[in-house]
């Protein structure tokens, strides 16, 4: 079979091997290869900034686009390669350097696939957590600076043991996004109290938001405040209930169900056999809405129609 | 978006949802700041023996058959044994009632995979407490993954020099066998078995 594309960065890929006709996410060959290509122009744009001081432009696009790589954040292949464009607009600026080949970033031997894949996979999640971060003016210069130093080393050669060494590197330095993002929550929630929350859903209408972006809730919740709108969390947004600044907000209460949800107990209309969690389009930020999905308050970055007919309703709390 | 909720009005009667064990009430927020708060009260327990072993059962959930081996794993744990959790693995088993020890809660939902950073403050504080590395601590860590920010936690505790660590609920198809060779012997990581057989193994 000739191989459309490749990933292998979630558990749940094709015959644990690798994903290569289409996603088992949804991710078409078109998005997986316009993120591949993303990726090497950040790699190119860390090429660039080598001994440079790269704009505050430049860091936002380093995390964001590798943000929009993640299993399940963004399936919109015309974003993915807007944001290709302004990667490389910043490359330019910095005095220009040669992208990485999409080709090369899955390809060579074995082991050194294998650790360049984990250090790629490492950052990518770290820059989940440092753009959460910075959405909340948290920004640490010594981590943005490695996010490039990182992504250099994506397209270089190394022995085992440096490939070793930037690994625990890329660890150490997610300790220190991890407490970014701590600080960030603590100073605008407060500190997580232990809290009971219930899972029976009150009569009226609501919103659920999933996700991770205690921020893009916070705002919600503003704007919500007095209409007769309940709040609800799912998923990775259960723990929102513990934060003081958060849970202060009358409307705000009550988990949707969990992270998982069986085919027969879906709260929409979706027939896969997928975690409701997983199957949403930008899983890290989605707003979940009767009937639409919402993102950040806009509809998801899904182009078009949905691709496949059971999504095309999205989600109906009540069916 | 606001709008389109009101003009759909929601359900008419409350509906009784519930977890995935059939429960309808979870606890989450045992977050470094409260679980540090009790610090006491938890050094004194161990010393006592009320709390023999902490398990950190944490990381991502995924639709994938198997992940009920975190259900299990929880379920069997002794009474006399903390239950420590972050990230949406959880939903497995945070609607489980564990009772308590001491009025410490047996199971503490630490908050969101990045409250990872939690896990490590407070085992930290804890090998402190008792004056030996986290790695002599009882303590062991079952993981779950399904994506990326998995394995940028994962890097960080290795960074950390943490040991023993059980993986699951397969292991990456991006970890070669070499690599995978390289990382059990530096750092004992093994992949996850049965119930039966990781707490065998853990507790003896």
């Amino acid at each position: 079979m000739m191989s459309n594309m490749f990933c292998f960065q979630c558990e749940q890929t094709a015959g644990g091997k690798g994903c290569v006709k289409t996603g088992v996410c949804g991710k078409t060959p078109a998005v997986a290869n316009a993120q591949d290509e993303l990726t090497g122009a950040l790699v190119g744009l860390a090429r660039a900034a080598e001994n440079k001081k790269p704009s505050p432009r430049a860091d936002e696009l380093m995390m964001q686009g590798l943000f929009a790589t993640i299993t399940n954040v963004n399936f919109d292949e015309s974003r993915i390669k807007e944001l290709t464009a302004l990667v490389r607009e910043e490359k330019e600026k910095l005095g220009g350097a040669p992208d990485l080949p999409p080709g090369e970033l899955w390809s060579g031997d074995p082991d050194t696939v294998s650790l360049r894949s984990t250090l790629l996979l490492g950052i990518r999640g770290m820059a989940a957590y440092a753009w959460h971060a910075y959405v909340l003016g948290k920004k640490d210069e010594e981590l943005t600076a490695w996010f490039y130093k990182g992504m250099r080393a994506i397209g270089e050669t190394h022995t085992v043991e440096e490939w070793l060494d930037l690994l625990m590197e890329c660890g150490e330095m997610n300790l220190k996004c991890m407490a970014l993002l701590d600080a960030a929550n603590t100073s605008a929630f407060g500190h997580p109290v232990p809290t009971k929350v219930s899972t029976i859903i009150e009569k009226g209408p609501f919103i659920i938001v999933s996700g991770h972006d205690l921020h893009d809730l916070k705002q919600l919740l503003i704007q919500t405040e007095g209409k007769g709108v309940n709040v609800y969390t799912h998923g990775e947004m259960l723990p929102a209930h513990a934060y003081p600044e958060l849970k202060k907000y009358p409307h705000f209460k009550r988990q949707f169900r969990y992270g998982l949800a069986k085919p027969t107990e879906r709260v929409g209309r979706c027939t896969r056999r997928r975690t409701l969690h997983h199957q949403l389009p930008d899983a890290a930020q989605a707003f979940l809405c009767r009937p639409g999905l919402y993102h950040s308050g806009r509809r998801v970055p899904w182009p078009g129609p949905y691709p496949r007919p059971e999504r095309r309703e999205g989600f109906f709390p009540g069916d | 978006m606001i709008n389109k909720a009101l003009e759909l009005g929601g359900w008419e009667e409350d509906r009784r949802l519930t977890g995935i064990n059939g429960g309808t009430e979870l606890t989450t927020g045992f977050g470094h700041h409260a679980v540090l708060g009790v610090a006491g009260q938890v050094i004194e327990a161990v010393k006592t023996g009320a709390i023999k072993h902490f398990f950190l059962v944490g990381g991502c959930d995924g639709a994938r058959p198997g992940r009920n081996y975190y259900t299990e794993f929880v379920r069997k744990t002794p009474a006399d044994t903390i239950v420590l959790t972050l990230a949406c693995g959880k939903y497995r088993f945070n609607d489980l009632d564990l009772g308590e020890i001491n009025g410490l809660p047996r199971l503490m939902d630490m908050g969101q995979c990045n409250d990872a950073y939690s896990a490590i403050r407070v085992a930290t504080a804890l090998a402190e407490a008792f004056g030996c590395g986290v790695n002599e601590l009882p303590l062991t860590l079952v993981l779950s993954w399904y994506e990326q920010k998995a394995v940028s936690i994962l890097l960080t505790l290795l960074s950390l020099g943490i040991k023993n660590i059980f993986l699951g609920p397969t292991l990456p198809a991006f970890i070669s066998q070499n690599v995978l060779q390289v990382l059990a012997e530096k750092f004992q990581i093994r992949p996850v078995s049965t119930p039966d057989e990781d707490l065998k193994a853990v507790l003896g």
